[in-house]
């Protein structure tokens, strides 16, 4: 595997575990996309709550009952009208966090597959000043690729290829939703992308700006709910006709 | 005069009439569908002309030189509405965008 920023002789991962600067928990932005995520929204909601983190919950015009599960909790709620995909309600969200204060942003899944307790080690790098992107990844540690079903492990690898290719940024993991933005690189990160294929214009968009990355090793927990509510392997190619859309209509 | 050509010099006219009486729209646009409107016309009336251009262009027969002229048009407007679409979208996002910060709902205070 190459690891990432090899292509351009640079290495932007951090060698060896960083220091963990301490600082308030509370600028740091948490936003949650969420569509119809009602069933498990409150079990992301409740391991989220501890942290201290601000947690911004973008409800996508859910059908279900997510905003009155969200509403219960002490979040910010932000609601679409229409249903616009994941990529729009992350960009709504950050709007909200950077208008609010927010230092560092964290983009966290609604369905309970990402570990809160892992946001500090994403957040960490940006804290001490030495990244603007922090990218979660399944693929740095042999148990947690363990965890990813083989069938998605070849799918995510494939995206990975497609994702270096058009954007030059060789990460590990490239659609993984668990990633962490300075304040600096979420303003000058504009996600046009309503759908999944935003992880990818986030890529392009780190290089135009030429912004410092890293990835970090996550734990994805593949539960049955998030299997079968997560994307079905077939939206891949959905995602790759978007991205070819965007290459030519930008 | 063959049956055909009274059919389709009504649908064409129809068409342009339905287009400039009923869509808003731009100056440039109404006259590309008059031009479009009168050139269909003229075709059809006399199928002898676009024979005579097809042969000036190396095109064996009038109907392949209008069936390639169209099938690039319409690729072209296909093209154009694309990207009217996805400028329709942009703005609807931004819409509902600013429609969802304006509307925000603060939950911490009262669980603190």
């Amino acid at each position: 595997m190459v690891p990432p920023g090899d292509r351009h002789g640079r290495d932007h991962r951090i060698a060896g575990g960083c220091a963990l600067t301490q600082f308030d928990p509370s600028v740091v932005f948490v936003v949650i996309p969420a569509y119809n995520e009602a069933q498990v929204l409150a079990g992301t909601l409740n391991s989220l709550r501890p942290l201290g983190y601000r947690l911004v919950v973008v409800d996508d015009a859910s059908q279900d009952a997510t905003a009155q599960v969200a509403a219960r909790h002490p979040v910010v709620l932000l609601r679409h009208a229409i249903n616009l995909g994941q990529g729009a309600a992350l960009e709504t969200g950050t709007e909200w966090a950077l208008a609010h204060g927010a230092a560092i942003i964290v983009h966290f899944d609604a369905d309970g597959q990402h570990d809160a307790g892992q946001i500090s080690t994403l957040t960490a790098p940006i804290a001490s000043g030495q990244c603007d992107v922090v990218f979660g990844s399944r693929f740095l540690r042999a148990d947690d690729i363990a965890r990813v079903p083989p069938a998605k492990r070849l799918l995510l690898r494939a995206g990975r290829q497609v994702s270096g290719l058009l954007t030059g940024i060789w990460l590990s993991d490239t659609h993984n939703g668990l990633r962490a933005l300075s304040r600096r690189a979420a303003r000058s990160i504009r996600l046009r992308e309503n759908g999944f294929a935003h992880a990818t214009e986030i890529l392009d968009e780190v290089r135009r700006a030429n912004l410092r990355y890293t990835e970090v090793p996550v734990t994805v927990e593949y539960t049955r709910y998030s299997r079968a509510k997560g994307q079905p392997i077939s939206n891949a190619f959905n995602i790759v006709i978007d991205l070819i859309i965007r290459k030519m209509f930008s | 005069m063959t049956l055909i050509q009274p059919v389709l010099i009504l649908i064409l006219l129809c068409a342009a009439a339905i287009f400039l009486l009923r869509m808003r729209s731009k100056l440039m646009d109404r006259l590309i569908v008059v031009a479009f409107a009168v050139t269909g016309t003229a075709l059809v009336v006399s199928p002898q002309t676009s024979t005579e251009v097809a042969h000036t262009l190396g095109v064996g027969r009038g109907v392949d030189l209008v069936i390639y002229l169209s099938l690039l048009g319409s690729g072209f407007f296909l093209l154009v509405g694309f990207s009217k679409l996805r400028e329709l979208e942009q703005q609807l996002t931004q819409i509902t965008r600013q429609l969802a910060l304006l509307t925000a709902e603060d939950h911490g205070a009262e669980h603190h």
